[in-house]
């Protein structure tokens, strides 16, 4: 009730300042301060609300975003978001780091035949889904104009890629809040990791092969073959060396943690970004090295190399909440309600072949594996959530394909709309099933009660 | 890619202050005493600025802005916590009264000197008022962080006097906050055409008004058993949402969280709790905030520099005087010998003082401000850094025979 109460109190100042200052909500110091203040509690107080109700706290800060962003009230103009964009990185960078740290040897090494067996058959069990349902479907998808075949097959393949994401940043989320710990959690996040890394390889990869088609030259042009091996290992180079990096901060400083991870994740993202940019100019080769893959094997080689891991995950546990918050408030602005309204009925479609796919591969896999029926239903469940990396590489479609591209957007972000309402709330079940979750009341990284 | 480089180099600076192990180095009590208050990121602030190496160039310290709104807040919420109904009531109610004394002597000796002083140079300047203003409201504020480590190196028979110190340095410092809300009552805001036109008066009790709400919200939102990282959340949420709306209705963002923050100090269980984690996070925050706030320095002609010694010597005067009228006869007792000299020991002026001079600044800015109002920032600035060198001569004076 005092949640509610302060919520209603907050959003009335809010809306009065709106309707009294409307031209000063394009400053930069009001959506940084007034704004981001906003968006942090608002949807902190939306988490609490939705935690008695027995939902996952990441479900009421996605909720929080979409009843606040441009799509329903109208709080948070699409600029204001832009404006605080910057915490995505972040938040990024933090959540591939502690996916990291959650990774230990051990237990993979305990696991191996399941995790792999995971890792190839549910991204090809929903890729084949999809580029089948697509294929054929895709001439009925709304007002798409009739494609011909070859670019049926690459938006089929590429759509199918899509599928395959996870959502790393709320299954890690879901972890925490649940307290989980044990075989099951920690081979769902592996799992879900791996295949976000996956679907950023492949989908660049069907991206190059499209390219190399609509040109007329053979696909090995380019050095693509080389150059995505060659990226992934470079980022692992670079977690590796930024691991041996955050252990010395740790021995000879050991302290104010919080603001040498801000610093870290920053440095991650625009020397990601520099080098790419370095590279294409020096080389005529942009390596692409990817923030998500530095990080993850950086928080994984400070756990399983430099022994170095509880500093860095206590430090994010205790001090991170924040940034988690709005980073799932913001997405939850992101999810767009009017493509989701216009789309409905082909993306339920869609999102229950995807989900029927990975119950088919998950069973298949548990099955060979001799699992209990019951378990096998829980990996199911894991493996729906979706968001950050798929919405983002979507975003690429409509730019690489303007001839239907943005009808196919529009359907994917309705569909991810669906698996990121469904997803954390059905993954949540399933570690309160897998008797995992330890204090289902605990709040998201670091929380009390 | 400078803005980032910019705030990374700052963020690296502010580690590397944190660390203690550099101030070893240093022999001099003045010079280990300054390093250890962390003043000097006010002058690493000025060497990283555009008059120096230029990483902190107006771009990125405009992006920085929202930080320093964010600043005060938190600045003002950590001075309110500490105004506990049982802490002020230590002294009994005439000590108010005679701190109240010591006060005005200040602000009026401060003021008429100044004024005289800047009229030589400023004749006929329309600013000149506020500028005096300010100065003057300024200089009651003193730092109470070289007071704390001061006490901390002491013997135990001169911590009472610490305690005296800091009680008279923290009714001082809400009086300042207090004025400078009013001030700002005053002008609006030069940056934008909003903010609340409403005679200050008014907007002071709007200021009463908003500060108590996020006060009692904070309060309401502390009854519920939460952890560390809540507590961090909802601390940080209120002080930005507070901040960004102060700055919008033209108020002062210290003011709302010095209430907001005495709010919770007299009426939440948990106040100590609260003031431990804030101070946890403060240190680092307060460095990146000085740095920022030296950035913005501009001593440019000799005059600034000049300026500031007269206000440092304006201001240590009219404390030693006000301080051996007024505070030397409350504070007679055995346990502080030299209670006449108590004045000396407020010399330290960063902290709030620093606070006001940024809230200042950001009051200030616009396109092209006046030569004058710039200066005095300058002035306030400057003045701090000498202050603070000044500041454990004054305090080894005070507690000399005790």
């Amino acid at each position: 009730m005092t949640h509610l109460f302060v919520l209603s109190v907050l959003v009335l100042l809010q809306g009065l300042l709106l309707k009294a200052f409307p031209h000063a909500f394009s400053l930069t110091e009001v959506q940084l301060t007034l704004n981001f203040g906003f968006l942090l509690l608002a949807a902190y107080l939306f988490g609490e609300w939705t935690a008695r109700i027995r939902l996952p706290r990441l479900t009421g800060y996605l909720f929080a975003g979409i009843l606040l962003g441009p799509d329903v009230l109208g709080y948070f103009s699409p600029e204001s978001v832009a404006s605080l964009r910057f915490i995505d990185e972040l938040a990024l960078a933090f959540i591939a780091l502690s996916a990291g740290l959650e990774l230990r040897t051990q237990n993979l090494k305990r696991q191996w035949r399941l995790l792999s067996g995971l890792i190839v058959v549910v991204p090809l069990t929903v890729f084949c889904a999809i580029f089948a349902f697509l294929y054929f479907a895709l001439p009925r998808v709304g007002s798409l104009p009739a494609l011909p075949a070859a670019q049926k097959i690459v938006l089929a393949a590429l759509l199918g890629t899509l599928a395959i994401a996870r959502s790393p940043s709320s299954t890690l989320a879901v972890i925490k809040e649940c307290r989980a710990a044990g075989d099951f959690s920690e081979s769902v996040l592996c799992v879900t990791v791996v295949m976000d890394i996956l679907v950023i390889m492949l989908f660049s990869l069907f991206l190059a092969l499209a390219g190399a088609a609509e040109a007329g030259v053979p696909a090995h042009t380019g050095g693509l073959w080389l150059r995505i091996p060659a990226e992934f290992f470079l980022s692992l180079l670079l977690g590796l060396f930024l691991a041996w990096f955050m252990s010395g901060y740790v021995t000879v400083i050991r302290r104010e943690g919080i603001f040498f991870l801000l610093c870290v994740a920053f440095l991650v993202t625009r020397l990601s970004q520099a080098l790419s940019e370095q590279s294409a100019i020096m080389a005529g080769l942009p390596l692409h090295l990817e923030p998500l893959l530095i990080c993850m094997s950086a928080g994984f080689f400070l756990r399983n190399l430099f022994g170095k891991g509880a500093f860095y995950e206590t430090t994010i546990n205790r001090s991170f909440l924040p940034i988690f918050v709005v980073f799932f408030a913001l997405a939850g602005t992101d999810l767009d309600l009017d493509a989701l309204r216009a789309m409905w009925k082909v993306a339920i479609l869609y999102a229950g072949i995807r989900i029927a796919g990975v119950f088919i591969a998950c069973h298949s896999v548990l099955a060979l594996l001799r699992a209990p029926f019951k378990t096998r239903n829980l990996y199911g469940m894991s493996f729906i959530t979706q968001a950050g990396v798929s919405i983002g590489l979507a975003g690429l479609i409509p730019r690489r394909f303007p001839e239907g591209g943005e009808i196919l957007f529009t359907l994917l972000l309705a569909v991810i709309v669906i698996n990121q309402i469904i997803g954390p709330i059905a993954f949540k079940f399933a570690l309160e099933q897998s008797g995992e979750a330890r204090g289902t009341a605990q709040k998201l990284p670091g929380g009390g009660r | 890619m400078k803005t980032i480089a910019g705030i990374l180099f700052l963020a690296i600076l502010a580690l590397a202050g944190h660390r203690k192990s550099f101030v070893k180095l240093l022999p001099s009590r003045a010079g280990r005493f300054f390093f250890l208050t962390g003043t000097e990121f006010l002058l690493v602030g000025y060497l990283l600025g555009d008059s120096f190496l230029g990483v902190l160039d107006p771009a990125t310290l405009e992006r920085a802005r929202p930080f320093l709104i964010v600043g005060l807040g938190w600045i003002g919420l950590l001075a309110g916590i500490q105004l506990e109904g049982k802490a002020l009531r230590m002294f009994g109610r005439a000590s108010y009264l005679w701190i109240l004394l010591y006060g005005c002597f200040l602000l009026l000796f401060v003021s008429a000197g100044l004024h005289a002083l800047l009229r030589v140079w400023f004749p006929a300047d329309p600013h000149l008022g506020l500028a005096v203003s300010v100065l003057a409201v300024t200089a009651l504020c003193t730092g109470q962080t070289s007071m704390a480590l001061w006490m901390q190196q002491a013997s135990k028979q001169k911590r009472p006097l610490g305690i005296v110190l800091q009680f008279v340095a923290s009714i001082n410092d809400v009086i300042a906050i207090v004025l400078f809300g009013v001030l700002i009552g005053f002008h609006q805001p030069a940056g934008g055409g909003f903010g609340l036109s409403l005679p200050p008066l008014e907007k002071l009790a709007f200021s009463l008004l908003l500060g108590t709400l996020m006060g009692l919200l904070l309060l309401m939102l502390f009854r519920a058993r939460l952890g560390e990282a809540d507590k961090v959340l909802i601390v940080i949420g209120l002080v930005l949402f507070g901040g960004g709306a102060a700055y919008l209705l033209g108020v002062s963002p210290l003011l709302i969280h010095l209430i907001a923050g005495a709010v919770l100090a007299n009426f939440s269980l948990k106040s100590d709790e609260t003031f431990h984690l804030l101070m946890r996070i403060e240190r680092p925050l307060y460095l990146i905030f000085l740095m920022i706030a030296g950035a913005y320095l501009r001593i440019g002609a000799p005059l600034a520099v000049l300026l500031a010694l007269a206000y440092v010597a304006i201001r240590a005067l009219s404390q030693g005087a006000a301080g051996a009228m007024f505070l030397g006869r409350v504070f007679r007792d055995p346990a502080y010998p030299r209670a006449h000299a108590l004045g000396w020991g407020l010399t330290s002026q960063a902290g709030i003082g620093a606070a006001l001079a940024v809230h200042f600044h950001l009051w200030i800015a616009g396109p092209s401000p006046p030569l004058l109002l710039n200066m005095t920032f300058s002035v306030l600035l400057l003045a701090i850094l000498f202050n603070e060198v000044l500041s454990p001569f004054g305090l080894a004076y005070v507690t000399k025979e005790t």
